[in-house]
């Protein structure tokens, strides 16, 4: 049996709100499987980007565990939390969440510029750079290098929020609804794209939609309701 | 160690966003206005010391009592190793009345307090040959500016010389004097002989008073008559007359404009000494003393000190160095300067507080940007880093042009004001003010680099706090923040 890449074990998460305590997830299991794509459904507010955020241990669950590659991540520092995000884990946002001051290419060099002092990078830059510009290519965008996230439409935008998450070579890329902000041709182009990465790279997805056709076409769906995984 | 992201992600943030140009101002501004005022400052401080040290003498022996007599004192210190040689000295307070014909208009003997003729005046009483050897008197002769030369102040053998007269003019000049001020003379100058003691007042009164050498003017001053025990004391008024000899320019300013010269044995006689008893106390109020060349002023100092209190009477006696002769004057001007030094700090502050405030600003509006960062992987640390480089970047920056500002300021701020002076009639600093042949820049290298370093060190300081705002930021909150 293979480790899963990705797994939830019993996930609680509840927020405060002065004396009352909401819950929002109430015992999640997942296992996604390496090169697998799951979609995660359910309705607004149901802690799909919570769970999302849990994953990506962006945030810290109230209860139960998240490993990554069988290894649990509980009680972490937040350095070594991150340290294990980066080489982990990517993510797509609904809003691609590009830095607007930053054009395309170095949206993408930032994954790889982070843990490695300006020394460092410098040495390995001519390498690091060919490679975001094969990336940026690969997802269409040869001719955008130099463009700030300002002069991008919003498909552009999103598949450089894609590079970038590649850049660092995840084994899994958690996306919150990634084609929530595109209109349905732009859509469709991106969700392909995240397709071919999948087959092409091997990369596990978790992708959170509200679309049953793109749910249709991965691998497993599973649905958030009333804070528990229903598959 | 640095990460390459964080350097990035400053650089960018800085330069898309021209408000941080206004921190980098604000610290250069600081850095600058510190550097050019302290230069000046320390120039004006360097020059005030300079003159004073130039009145002063290297030792000078004082708060003795008020009958102390010279000779026991001369015989006492005069055996101390590291004494040069030594001058006795006699200070009261007077008013002179200057005689001259637009003063008076031939009527010599009214004084009207009133008129600029009048002024009041330490009297300070010296032995014209023993003077020469324990100050630069004879350099103040010298100034630059002098029109005056002494007129033979020590032409006449020591000994042969009347000591009440000394420094004397020449017949023919009181003559001349004399009879311009109306006052009787012979028909001829060379039927004439010097009646009145020479006085020597400062170039500045020279010119304020319209004197000229040989001019006669009178001294008014009173002294106590009367029983040492007090008995039978009486206010007896004094008025001497003395003829104009010279004048002199220590450029310190209090000296010069208080100061009035004359020959010790007059000043003892006006307060009742006589020459010619040999039981009459040979008045002194300090002893001036120079120290023998190479030898340590301040262990000379406790020597005199040490020989002077031994002596009868002198327990009180004190024995000062050049700086506590002018400690008053010398801690003043020095306050002065500390409080410049405040006024600036307190530019340094605001300037750092603008640091503070734009980057505070930034992070700010850049919490979107923080949760992005953590969703890529970035520590907390690089995190705070990015935030901290702005600091250091806008620190680095500042500080050095602040530097460089300051450092070219100093060397062009003489050329500047002559030409804000010749064009359009403006001084930055008023030189005359001063009496300053240029304004006096004095750059120290301790001051050269600690300013720039503190004001780097603080601009981090206040990067810091903002920075670690950003670095403790939860990623899911920076995230969805809006
Ligand atoms: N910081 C928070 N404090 C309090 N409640 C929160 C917080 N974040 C999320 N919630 C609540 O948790 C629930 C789940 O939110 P979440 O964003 O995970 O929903 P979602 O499934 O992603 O919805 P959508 O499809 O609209 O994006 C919501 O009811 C929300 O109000
Ligand atoms: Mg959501």
């Amino acid at each position: 049996m293979t480790t899963p890449v990705l797994a939830a074990e019993g996930l609680h998460k509840s927020y405060r709100l002065g004396r009352t305590e909401i819950p929002v997830l109430k015992g999640v299991d997942l296992q996604v499987l390496p090169g697998e794509m799951v979609a995660l459904l359910g309705m607004s507010g149901a802690g799909k980007s919570t769970l999302l955020h849990l994953l990506g241990l962006l945030d810290v669950p109230t209860g139960g565990a998240v490993r990554y590659d069988g290894a649990a991540t509980t009680g972490l520092s937040a350095a070594a939390r991150a340290r294990l995000r980066h080489r982990h884990v990517g993510f797509v946002f609904q809003f691609y969440h590009l830095i607007p001051e930053l054009t395309a290419l170095q949206n993408v060099l930032l994954g790889k510029m982070m843990h490695r002092s300006v020394l460092q990078y410098l040495g390995e830059r001519r390498q690091v750079k060919q490679q975001a510009i094969d990336l940026l290519t690969q997802v269409g965008l040869a001719q955008r290098l130099r463009h700030r996230p300002a002069e991008l439409s919003g498909g552009e935008r999103q598949r450089v929020a894609i590079a970038r998450a590649l850049m660092t070579a995840p084994r899994v890329i958690l996306a919150d609804e990634p084609t929530g902000n595109l209109d349905s041709a732009t859509a469709e182009g991106v969700i392909e794209l995240l397709f071919q990465i999948n087959q092409e790279r091997g990369i596990a997805f978790v992708i959170v939609t509200h679309n049953e056709d793109i749910a249709a076409r991965c691998h497993r769906t599973v649905r958030l309701r009333d804070g528990r995984v229903v598959n | 160690m640095l990460q390459a992201s964080s350097c990035l992600l400053a650089v960018r943030y800085l330069r898309s966003r021209w408000v941080n140009v206004l921190g980098i101002v604000g610290v250069a501004v600081a850095v600058w206005a510190m550097i050019l005022v302290r230069a000046v400052f320390s120039g004006f401080i360097g020059n005030i010391q300079d003159d004073v040290r130039r009145t002063s003498t290297d030792l000078l022996v004082t708060d003795l009592p008020h009958d102390t007599g010279y000779a026991s004192l001369r015989d006492a210190i005069a055996g101390v190793d590291g004494v040069a040689a030594l001058a006795p000295r006699l200070r009261h307070f007077g008013v002179f009345h200057v005689l001259t014909p637009q003063a008076q208009g031939g009527a010599a003997q009214f004084v009207d307090f009133s008129s600029a003729s009048t002024a009041f005046v330490q009297l300070v009483g010296i032995d014209p040959a023993a003077e020469g050897r324990v100050s630069a008197q004879t350099q103040w002769y010298q100034h630059e500016h002098e029109r005056l030369k002494p007129q033979d102040l020590d032409a006449t053998p020591a000994d042969q010389a009347d000591p009440i007269k000394r420094l004397h003019v020449p017949a023919w000049l009181e003559w001349q004097g004399r009879r311009r001020a109306g006052l009787p003379v012979p028909t001829q100058p060379s039927l004439h002989r010097t009646l009145s003691p020479g006085l020597l007042l400062s170039l500045d009164r020279l010119y304020s008073h319209h004197l000229e050498p040989g001019f006669p003017l009178d001294i008014i001053s009173a002294r106590f008559d009367g029983q040492a025990d007090g008995a039978g004391k009486e206010t007896v008024a004094i008025r001497e007359r003395f003829t104009f000899a010279g004048a002199f320019k220590t450029r310190h300013r209090i000296f010069d404009d208080t100061t009035a010269i004359v020959p010790i044995e007059t000043l003892r006689s006006m307060l009742g000494h006589d020459f010619h008893d040999d039981g009459s106390i040979d008045l002194i109020t300090d002893v001036a003393i120079a120290v023998v060349a190479g030898q340590d002023p301040a262990v000379v100092q406790a020597r005199v000190r040490q020989r002077v209190r031994a002596l009868p009477g002198l327990q009180q006696a004190n024995v000062l160095d050049w700086v506590q002769q002018n400690q008053v004057f010398l801690d003043a001007v020095g306050h002065e300067r500390a409080m410049m030094q405040i006024v600036l700090f307190v530019v340094m502050l605001i300037a750092a507080f603008l640091v503070y405030a734009t980057l505070h600003m930034m992070v700010a509006q850049k919490t979107k940007d923080i949760g992005i960062l953590c969703a890529i992987g970035s520590t907390p640390r690089g995190i705070g880093a990015t935030f901290l480089t702005c600091g250091i970047v806008i620190g680095l920056i500042g500080s050095l042009a602040g530097l460089v500002l300051g450092v070219l300021s100093t060397r062009w701020i003489n050329p500047v004001n002559d030409w804000l002076f010749e064009n359009f009639g403006l001084e930055m600093f008023p030189r005359r003010l001063f009496d300053l042949p240029e304004i006096p820049c004095r750059l120290e290298p301790a001051w050269l680099i600690g300013v720039p370093v503190a004001a780097f060190l603080l601009t981090l300081l206040v990067a810091w706090l903002p920075a670690r705002r950003a670095a403790r930021m939860l990623p899911v909150e920076a995230l969805s923040y809006e």
